[in-house]
């Protein structure tokens, strides 16, 4: 008799209800037959989309729920089979509810742009789910097998969701791009995982950590091999020429979740695998990272400026972002990383936003995607405009809102590291991003609009959506860390909770 | 400890031996007739040279997926066959959780018509 591992169900319990939630939106997808009538409605694919995004939301709730109660536990659980694979900490449950919130997010605000573009198949609100389940396997695995499997079960799902528009030849060339490249860098990635496992003889954190020697040329490589695979899925220069393509072709919300939850969740298993399999103090590492960060926030800002599409802007403008967010990497300080996990949730809710708009403004069957098409939309559609100013305002780190804070954390971890040169390029290149944040707006007030809007309401999933949004950007804006929901009485610390989480990965 | 595969070489040994008799009097004792169509590499009726570059219906994709899914399952399914009683219930669940999900997919894909041709 093989004894069976001891196994605490609440360590997967997020995996669970989000796997669970994709299987029950396909059984429950394939029952509604189209035709048929269900209270008293018939059976549109509309409806059905409907119901299939509140039965995701509805476990994406659950998830969550289970998230914010094991974060408060500040317990630390580990999920263990034959070795330790996955392990539910606070930094994991940090990580785990933003991307669950993403998820729920995605949801509401893809619900009236696939009716709008005629693209409402069942299958896509199980692959956002599947997609969510593999990234917050991603961010709690503690073993290079882990973070494998985590990682292709995050983006095996966005390469059939990049092509979920398949009438439209731009969305195909996105999914066989990401696919053709994605699947490149996943190749790279395990080959350094090889490396690492001929180097130390163990795929297991932990075990990496006792036997890993920094002077070892296979070693190095391996941890190289695997940086450039991460470099691929954060879009950071030098391998970011699949994002604006990808970022262009995919639908959307499709768009917004991988500018946001991929970024996040590679980012955390980045910030996971250096902080407790190698080590942050490697000063090669800070090398790598800083060539890294300073090239991306160049070229990710400077390609932004001549963009006139603004999905390809606002994906050059996440490689950008990326480049920033490496510099937490760079200093491998606790400071550093918890100002890393701060911008991640800042980045997600701005970022979501903007493209928010973009997916408030698709009409029937295209997308409203030129940055032209934005012109004069403070008179016709003044609700979004505001929005969308808000958003551009705080991507570009202006005082006042959330992404001012991000970027502000950023610098001042970075000085007191004694690293000048990052936080000067930060904001010699958040300058050169104002041009082309700033444009848009310039474009709704100041400009007549092109042609009368063919479609004026918002539906109520974007209108929650966006307000959620803006809402975030305004209160972390002002209340980094001090913040109370005013009726609630609720506080909400978010910089602790970053700093807290992250002492998971420093502490022991 | 290679003795235990001595059996093996034998086999190989055997089969090889016989491969070369059959050969062998196939060259020195069948007939032989030979005309065009009857080099061609197979002679089914096919054309062998073709250009690849042709449409193939979709739904051989499909097909093809799911025979790949349900080989791998498979591919599990006869490692714990072996070990069933050993790994008891935990086993038993461990394969439930596994069959899940392509239960699922094949029941999506089965209302869905993927399975109508």
């Amino acid at each position: 008799m093989i004894a069976p591992p001891e196994i605490s169900p609440s360590v997967l319990a997020p995996i669970g209800f989000t796997a669970i939630g994709a299987m029950v939106i396909l059984v429950q997808d394939a029952l509604l037959t189209r035709g048929s009538s269900l209270l008293g409605r018939r059976v549109t694919p509309a409806y059905a989309g409907t119901l299939n995004a509140f039965t995701a939301m509805l476990f994406l709730s659950l998830a969550l729920y289970v998230t914010v109660v094991a974060f408060a536990s500040g317990d630390s659980l580990v999920f263990q089979l034959a070795n330790p694979v996955y392990q539910q900490d606070r930094f994991g449950s940090f990580a785990t509810a933003l991307l669950v919130v993403v998820g729920i997010l995605t949801c509401a605000l893809s619900v009236s742009y696939l009716s709008e573009l005629g693209i409402n198949h069942g299958a896509y609100y199980a692959l956002v789910l599947a997609s969510i389940t593999g990234a917050i396997f991603l961010v709690g695995a503690i073993d290079l097998l882990g973070v494998y499997v985590g990682l292709e079960l995050m983006t095996i799902p966005i390469y059939v969701l990049a092509g979920f528009d398949r009438a439209r030849l731009r969305s195909n060339e996105a999914a066989i791009k990401y696919f053709v490249i994605g699947s490149f860098a996943t190749a790279i990635l395990l080959y350094g995982m090889a490396l690492i496992y001929g180097a130390t003889g163990t795929t297991s954190f932990g075990a990496i950590r006792d036997a890993f020697d920094p002077t070892s040329p296979v070693a190095m490589l391996g941890v190289g091999l695997i940086l450039i695979g991460f470099a691929f899925k954060i879009a950071s220069v030098p391998f970011h020429q699949w994002a604006p393509d990808v970022y262009e072709g995919a639908p959307a919300p499709i768009t917004a979740y991988m500018s946001v939850a991929v970024k996040a969740a590679a980012f955390t298993a980045l910030l996971r695998f250096v902080a407790t399999a190698i080590g942050p103090e490697t000063e090669q590492l800070s090398d790598v990272f800083a060539a890294f960060a300073v090239l991306s926030m160049i070229v990710g800002n400077l390609m932004a400026v001549i963009q006139e599409n603004v999905k390809r802007m606002l994906a050059y403008s996440s490689i950008g972002h990326a480049g920033a967010l490496l510099i937490g990497l760079v200093t491998g300080s606790p400071g550093g990383y918890a100002a890393i996990a701060f911008y991640l949730v800042v980045y997600a809710f701005m970022n979501l936003g903007a493209f928010g708009v973009v997916i408030a403004l698709a009409r029937r069957g295209q997308e409203c995607e030129r940055v032209d098409d934005f012109a004069g939309l403070a008179r016709t559609r003044p609700g979004l405009a505001a929005a969308m100013t808000l958003f551009m305002l705080s991507l570009a780190g202006i005082p006042g809102t959330a992404g001012f804070m991000a970027k502000f954390n950023l610098i001042v971890v970075a000085i007191r590291a004694d690293m000048i040169w990052l936080p000067i390029t930060l904001v010699v290149t958040s300058v050169i991003s104002l041009f082309y944040y700033l444009r848009i707006p310039v474009l709704m007030t100041m400009r007549e609009p092109s042609e009368p809007p063919s479609r004026t309401g918002i539906a109520s999933g974007e209108a929650l959506a966006l307000c959620l949004c803006a809402a975030v950007v305004l209160f972390l804006g002002f209340f980094p860390n001090h913040g109370m929901l005013p009726w609630l009485g609720l506080e909400l610390p978010v910089l602790d909770w970053a700093s807290d989480s992250v002492t998971d990965l420093f502490g022991s | 400890m290679l003795t235990e595969y001595t059996g093996v070489l034998v086999i190989l040994a055997i089969s090889l031996v016989l491969i070369a008799v059959l050969l062998g009097i196939h060259l020195r004792v069948g007939p032989r007739r030979e005309f065009p169509s009857k080099q061609d590499p197979f002679e089914c009726g096919e054309r062998p040279v073709t250009s690849p570059r042709r449409r193939i219906a979709v739904k051989f994709y499909v097909v093809a997926i799911l025979f790949v899914v349900f080989d791998v399952e498979a591919i599990y399914f006869y490692p714990w066959g072996t070990v069933f009683r050993e790994l008891g219930w935990f086993g038993y669940a461990s394969i439930l959780v596994f069959t899940l999900p392509l239960v699922v997919g094949l029941f999506y894909e089965w209302m869905k018509g993927g399975l109508d041709w």
